[in-house]
């Protein structure tokens, strides 16, 4: 097989600047070359969309525009920092003043006793933006109590250590249970830690700092609902519901033999434990039945599925790999007597799938990016995304993904 | 040493080029409209400049969709010269800000790399950064207070994604000063020449060799639908000597990369002269 030619490109979407928008434009607006361009909704009711932007720092992004997020921390061969383009789903996170612990809701007074401030430099850089709290005595605490219905619950912070070396830990069941979250000396930056995912109702979050006059500096307490974190959601006096990302780009091609070349940052839900409850989607092709669609899978163990969605439907698992960035090429062949499908994430092509029936034509002439369906979406960022024409190799589309 | 050439022929403030995006000057005086800094027109009558001295003055640009941009150019005609500016973008319309970058623009020029700490200023007066490319969709130029009495003055702005031609170089031969001259002349009967004033605005044609098909996605879009659509286009002829930096129009004659003998994909000769040079007494 020769090399994929641009001729061979269906659909790309890219967070790489190449074509200073996120598809594929060969020529400017007046002659027509940005009608297949991406539509892309968040309906926040107020901007509450974290991005980090790359200069590290966090930003907000209005409703309804894309974040191009630098988070992942990926570096392209010559050593450019990677932005990849964030879709997550709809998640709440229910912990107020969650960058202000001096707020009366932050209950400060348990073991020895918590002294809150909010004099330091958060992740959005601004001074005095962000908590710190010291503690009085051993083992004091710094507690919200949060009413709401039992679920799963996924709490994640930013720390950084300003004195001490002594043990942080965090709770969200009201210090039955305590993880240590932090230990070892004062650090530069801030880092996000996590606790295992809890089910509960009505959980009472925060800190305990095991060891008297130690510090640290918090931003972004997040109590939200899932088995694995999501970006971060600034909260002051009401829970803050940050909307689901979708975009969708035309796609004026039909039933074919098709290879689907994706790069992304390796997801967080790729390594949480548990049922994730959704499958993080990738992309479809059309929106329902006589639709395929690339996803993760919701299951115990951690695929990465492509699912042919017909009158006999086909699904191709194949495991996450481990690696930062994913690569992931499927082959789908015969489309037009059914389909099958064979996948290559860095490893070799595995044996093809059993064959779909029935498949006619898309049902829709669009494509979803970031996710198959609502409530199906990526919680990731993805890189770079193409459709191309005819049965390509993995090799040949990193080629192109580079050229 | 291989040269690092930079062409940038796209432009966000361009409202011809990008017909959804809006611009809007903190102030737009009648006659000094902000829609006047992408006109591509070099005459200092033709500006934007607010209306209120020694005050800060803020251009912005809300874009229709996320577009990435790597450059900044203001052309020749300005009055910021040893003043601060600031080229911000963000995601939000401003309520949270990224830098992009935040520079007293140096008062002299001085050879340099485009991507220096203080950008360049170009001989005949223009100023150019590269920065990392950020994508956003709001960006906008601020400038603090300049001054008692002063205002700013800005007669061409870019702002845009820049390309570089396949390989990181222009094909031989060529040169960044290479120029034909322009003059009136009438020769005696004796053999003795009367010359009017000599223009010599750079010319020449940029000689690009792509290495693959996909190559030419990129130099299609830039070179002949931007600029060979007639709009004007910066020649950086090494991004380590950007001072030379000039601003070109494509002539009359043929443009395109073709398929020729020798060469596999394509090969294109950009014909192009200098738009309006600075004229020397």
């Amino acid at each position: 097989m020769s090399a994929i030619q641009p001729s061979d490109l269906l659909v790309r979407v890219t967070a790489k600047p190449r074509y200073g928008v996120l598809t594929r434009r060969l020529a400017p607006i007046a002659r027509g070359g940005e009608q297949l361009q991406e539509t892309f909704a968040r309906a926040d009711a107020t901007p509450c969309a974290t991005l980090f932007g790359w200069d590290g720092k966090l930003y907000t992004a209005a409703a309804n525009k894309p974040r191009l997020d630098y988070s992942d921390g990926l570096v392209d061969a010559a050593g450019n920092k990677l932005s990849t383009i964030r879709f997550e789903g709809s998640r709440v996170n229910v912990v107020l003043w969650n960058r202000d612990l001096t707020n009366a809701a932050w209950v400060k007074t348990g073991g020895g006793g918590v002294t809150a401030a909010k004099d330091q430099t958060g992740l959005d850089g601004i001074a005095s933006s962000c908590s710190r709290i010291t503690a009085n005595g051993a083992n004091g605490t710094c507690l919200q109590a949060i009413t709401l219905g039992s679920s799963a619950r996924f709490q994640s912070v930013y720390l950084k250590r300003l004195v001490g070396t002594g043990n942080i830990d965090m709770t969200m069941d009201n210090g039955a249970t305590w993880t240590t979250v932090l230990t070892g000396a004062a650090g530069a930056t801030f880092t996000r830690v996590t606790i295992p995912t809890q089910t509960l109702a009505n959980p009472t979050v925060g800190f305990r700092i095991v060891t008297n006059a130690d510090s640290v500096a918090v931003d972004f307490v997040q109590n939200e609902g899932g088995v694995f974190q999501s970006s971060p959601i600034a909260v002051t006096t009401v829970a803050v519901t940050r909307a689901a990302d979708s975009l969708t780009v035309p796609m004026p091609f039909g039933v074919q033999d098709l290879t689907m070349y994706v790069s992304m940052a390796r997801p967080a839900h790729a390594d949480a434990a548990g049922t994730i409850g959704s499958n993080p989607g990738i992309f479809a092709l059309g929106t329902a039945a006589n639709q395929v669609r690339g996803h993760a899978n919701l299951g115990a163990s951690r695929n990465l599925s492509l699912y042919i969605d017909s009158v006999t439907d086909c699904e191709l698992d194949t495991a996450i790999p481990a690696g930062n960035p994913l690569t992931i090429c499927w082959q789908l062949q015969n489309l037009t007597t059914g389909g099958k499908s064979r996948c290559d994430t860095g490893s070799g092509f595995g044996a093809f799938s059993s064959l779909a029936s029935g498949f006619a034509a898309f049902n829709a002439q669009t494509m979803l990016v970031g996710s198959y369906a609502a409530g199906q979406e990526l919680f990731g960022g993805l890189i770079d995304l193409m459709v191309v024409g005819g049965l390509r190799t993995l090799a040949e589309c990193l080629a192109a993904s580079n050229a | 040493m291989p040269l690092a050439p930079l062409l940038l022929s796209d432009n966000l403030y361009n409202q011809r080029l990008y017909p959804s995006h809006t611009l809007v000057g903190d102030e737009e005086p009648a006659g000094f409209e902000a829609w006047h800094v992408a006109t591509g027109r070099r005459t200092v009558g033709d500006r934007w400049q607010p209306a209120t001295a020694n005050a800060q003055h803020i251009l912005t640009l809300t874009c229709d969709r996320i577009r990435w941009a790597d450059t900044c150019i203001l052309d020749r005609g300005h009055n910021l010269s040893g003043k601060e500016v600031v080229l911000e973008c963000s995601d939000d319309n401003f309520t949270t800000t990224q830098i992009v970058a935040d520079i007293v623009l140096p008062t002299v020029t001085q050879g340099g790399p485009i991507t220096g700490a203080f950008g360049v200023l170009t001989e005949e007066g223009a100023w150019a950064v590269q920065f990392p490319a950020r994508p956003a969709s709001y960006w906008r130029l601020r400038i603090p207070a300049m001054g008692t009495g002063l205002l700013p003055q800005i007669v061409g702005l870019w702002l845009g994604l820049s390309y570089t031609p396949s390989g990181g170089a222009l094909w031989l031969p060529w040169g960044e000063d290479s120029n034909t001259a322009s003059f009136a002349e009438t020769v005696s009967e004796w053999g003795w020449a009367g010359r009017g004033p000599i223009a010599t605005p750079n010319d020449g044609a940029l000689q690009i060799r792509l290495a693959s098909e996909f190559d030419y996605e990129l130099a299609r879009y830039h070179l002949i639908e931007v600029f060979g659509s007639g709009r004007p286009m910066w020649i950086c002829y090494d991004t380590a000597q950007a001072d030379r930096l000039f601003l070109a129009l494509r002539t009359k004659t043929r443009l395109g990369f073709e398929y020729q003998p020798g060469w596999w994909p394509r090969q294109g000769g950009l014909p192009y002269v200098e738009s309006s040079p600075l004229r020397i007494t």
